[in-house]
């Protein structure tokens, strides 16, 4: 007998992320301009569709938007971030190897996956991204006289799978007041959000599609490359039930 | 600050393999209560119920109950009236026991001492309840403890039950519970917090529940009673059931020792952190806890010198334990099999230093073989399964999913049937980082999987049955570590070690 499982990953059906087109500055993130600070250059760079990471010396950039490498403005780019001109060599990196990933390659995609999903929500008025590349829908699941509670998906969890990459896909809640703004006090938040997460699987995945459907297909750039999500769930195929596994779900 | 460990570092170099994708042939624990017990499946309410608990019924000498009787003493804080009545309810409901409400989701409770076959359970009468100003525990502690050394005389084990008004879910009154844990286990007194926590038109904490069921008789307790007295007989050392540890089912091999390592910083001391462990014998049965002296850590990574000093500990602590010693005393066997359970990533070094500390402990006990299981946990929600063929889409408790050669998504909590309702779980990832290498007790996955179901059904803090998502180890190992960031340690050598008194 065949047990129907599925798995919440949606996988890339681009391009691979092989020999990636990488602009490495000679610079450290200590050279930074004062007015800057790790969050603050992120988010700016972002809504400049730029990633960037900093490893070995370097500050690694490219285009997210849809730009090839080339038509980058480097040079203002050096003297809003360092104040400075710095050296610049092109490089082609292939982001999932062991070396590059972690350092390099998964900061660079979760840049680039966050301003896909700002730009792909920016004309829908029911969807909100935050910086952790949480998109969360703006109904209340839930309410009470002051507050409520919103549902969204986390996609910051990025894994490597067969030298390709996939998102892991998991529900998140916010807890918001009746103007919007995020409830700070954690003891409301806990409370309000404990009351809508015991959910069945099925509640569970009905949420999830909600929000999915309005982001997929997702096309991510990442320089002269493009990352294309189109499914949120993988059925798992060789999901052979065996004889003790029957025992139990009978 | 309890660690939150690498485990970020482990999520971001998981691998998924594609053709590595399979259902994993798992079996379910067995829950033993008894020696003679016939069941397969057996829930701890019906186990206990029918057999009593394993240690009341053991023939084993090193396992059966060296107590019959256990005294409570319980303490509130003075002016909370709603405290003091909710915990003379519970204590009329722990000694006369309570009858459920309804059929679904309630159960039955005999009475502690009838339900866990004790000879005898004090219970105060209100009128022995023991009143403390908040901040003034200890100094009332000193003027009763003459109370606790007469009761241990007299060959009972004293439980402290403190009521109060702080809950685990809110920092406020938090200082509360910090008192009473730090003030009793000071004075190797175990002792079980219980609160009561009001907010605007609703409440937490089993105080809250009781007074709630007394004014209006509609707010099913059974469940919430056997949790407490499972608590209680877990304080005094009683062991409720046992899960043998066999690697699997197949063989008659068993993982004779799990040891669970969680790091916590030492509070106000930046840079040092205590290292504790948590060690189960081949029965699941707790052979004892170890807290190291403070390290300087960078990073949560042990060096080559502290793993080799901190397992070296371990082991011994592992091998002087009475009936281990009895099974492994010099040459008795020629194999020691031993599980290490670590959330994140085992380190070269950690591992070069846990290989020295293993050669050193072979020499003294005069082992041939010592194979040792490296076990690398994932605790954060990240990949999840849906059963499409399940009413609800849940997935079964005890179902694995193998994603690459060495780690599986495993579900340790979940419905028991494909047909119950139960709100979703995530499973964990476990991986072994030494399978089927050299001197690995785990060939496959299924074992591995299977072991990490074995150690997690020893939930001894609830009665409700796969609900705990972590292994034993590594859940008793992160209690010990909570209480340590609070400065709250057991004393070197004190009896509470071989109890769950950090629940």
């Amino acid at each position: 007998m065949k047990q129907k499982l599925t798995l919440n990953i949606m996988v890339n059906e681009g391009d691979s992320l092989v020999n990636v087109k990488i602009l490495a500055l000679r610079a450290k993130r200590q050279e930074i301009r004062r007015k800057w600070n790790a969050k603050s250059l992120r988010n700016y760079l972002v809504n400049q569709g730029i990633a960037h990471a900093f490893h070995g010396n370097f500050m690694w950039i490219c285009p997210v938007d849809g730009r090839a490498v080339e038509n980058l403005d480097v040079n203002n780019l050096m003297q809003e971030v360092f104040g400075a001109s710095k050296s610049v060599v092109i490089r082609y990196l292939d982001l999932t190897s062991d070396e590059v990933w972690n350092p390099i390659g998964i900061i660079l995609l979760r840049d680039a996956l966050r301003y896909a999903l700002i730009s792909k929500v920016k004309s829908s008025s029911s969807l909100l991204v935050t910086p952790r590349c949480e998109v969360y829908e703006k109904n209340f699941i839930q309410a009470w006289r002051t507050i409520g509670v919103i549902a969204g998906v986390d996609l910051s969890r990025i894994v490597r799978i067969n030298g390709n990459i996939c998102v892991c896909i998991k529900l998140t809640y916010e807890c918001y007041d009746g103007l919007f703004r995020r409830v700070d006090d954690p003891s409301i938040r806990v409370r309000a959000i404990s009351r809508v997460t015991k959910i069945t699987s099925d509640e569970y995945l009905a949420r999830m599609s909600s929000i999915m459907q309005k982001i997929l297909p997702l096309n991510v750039f990442i320089s002269n490359k493009r990352i294309l999500f189109n499914k949120w769930n993988r059925i798992i195929e060789k999901g052979v039930v065996r004889e003790t596994l029957l025992r139990w779900l009978k | 600050m309890v660690e939150v460990d690498n485990e970020v570092l482990l999520l971001n170099n998981l691998k998924i393999e594609l053709p590595a994708l399979s259902i994993v042939e798992t079996a379910r624990p067995k829950q033993l209560f008894n020696d003679k017990q016939v069941e397969e499946r057996l829930s701890p309410i019906s186990g206990i119920h029918e057999y009593g608990p394993y240690d009341s019924t053991s023939t084993d000498q090193y396992l059966k109950r060296s107590f019959d009787e256990i005294e409570l003493f319980v303490f509130y804080p003075q002016g909370e009236s709603k405290v003091f009545s909710s915990l003379k309810y519970l204590m009329e409901l722990m000694e006369y026991g309570y009858n459920r409400l309804t059929s679904r989701i309630d159960v039955d409770f005999d009475g502690f001492k009838q339900e866990f076959r004790l000879k005898r359970v004090h219970v105060p009468d209100r009128s022995e309840f023991i009143s403390y100003k908040l901040g003034e525990l200890d100094r009332v502690i000193q003027d009763h403890k003459e109370l606790f050394y007469s009761s241990f005389r007299g060959g009972s084990i004293p439980i402290a039950i403190v009521g109060g008004t702080s809950h685990r879910s809110f920092y406020q009154n938090r200082e509360q519970y910090i008192e009473a844990k730090r003030v009793f286990t000071s004075m190797d007194i175990p002792s079980q917090y219980v609160s009561y926590y009001e907010i605007e038109d609703s409440g937490f904490g089993l105080l809250w529940q009781v007074q709630r069921y007394y004014n209006t008789k509609s707010n099913p307790l059974g469940f919430a009673l056997w949790n407490l007295s499972l608590n209680i007989y877990g304080k005094a050392g009683g062991i409720p059931w046992i899960v043998r540890q066999n690697i699997s089912p197949k063989t008659n091999e068993v993982i004779d020792f799990s040891i669970g390592i969680r790091f916590s910083r030492i509070p106000n001391q930046r840079g040092y952190v205590l290292g504790h462990a948590v060690i189960l014998d081949r029965f699941g049965k707790l052979s004892g806890t170890l807290t190291t002296r403070p390290l300087r850590l960078m990073g949560m990574k042990l060096s080559k010198y502290q793993a080799f000093r901190f397992f070296q500990d371990i082991l011994i602590k592992a091998l002087s334990d009475e009936r281990v010693r009895e099974i492994y005393g010099k040459g008795k066997r020629e194999k020691i099999n031993i599980a290490i359970h670590r959330l994140s990533t085992f380190h070269l070094e950690e591992i070069e230093g846990l290989k020295q500390a293993l050669n050193k402990i072979r020499e003294e006990v005069n082992v041939s073989e010592v194979n040792y299981g490296l076990i690398s946990i994932i605790r954060s929600p990240l990949l999840a399964l849906f059963d499409e063929s399940n009413p609800y889409k849940n997935v079964v408790y005890g179902t694995a999913l193998q994603i690459n050669e060495n780690t599986a998504l495993i579900y340790t909590t979940g419905p028991l049937t494909q047909r119950a309702k139960r709100s979703m779980s995530y499973p964990i990832i476990a991986s072994c980082v030494n399978l089927a290498r050299r001197n690995s007790p785990f060939q496959t996955m299924s074992e591995v999987c299977n072991h990490i179901l074995n150690v997690a059904a020893l939930h001894w803090q609830t009665v409700i049955q796969a609900s705990v998502r972590l292994p034993a180890t590594l859940e008793f190992a992160q209690n010990i570590a909570k209480l340590a960031s609070y400065g709250i340690q057991l004393k070197t050598g004190s009896w509470l070690e071989k109890t769950l008194w950090f629940l």
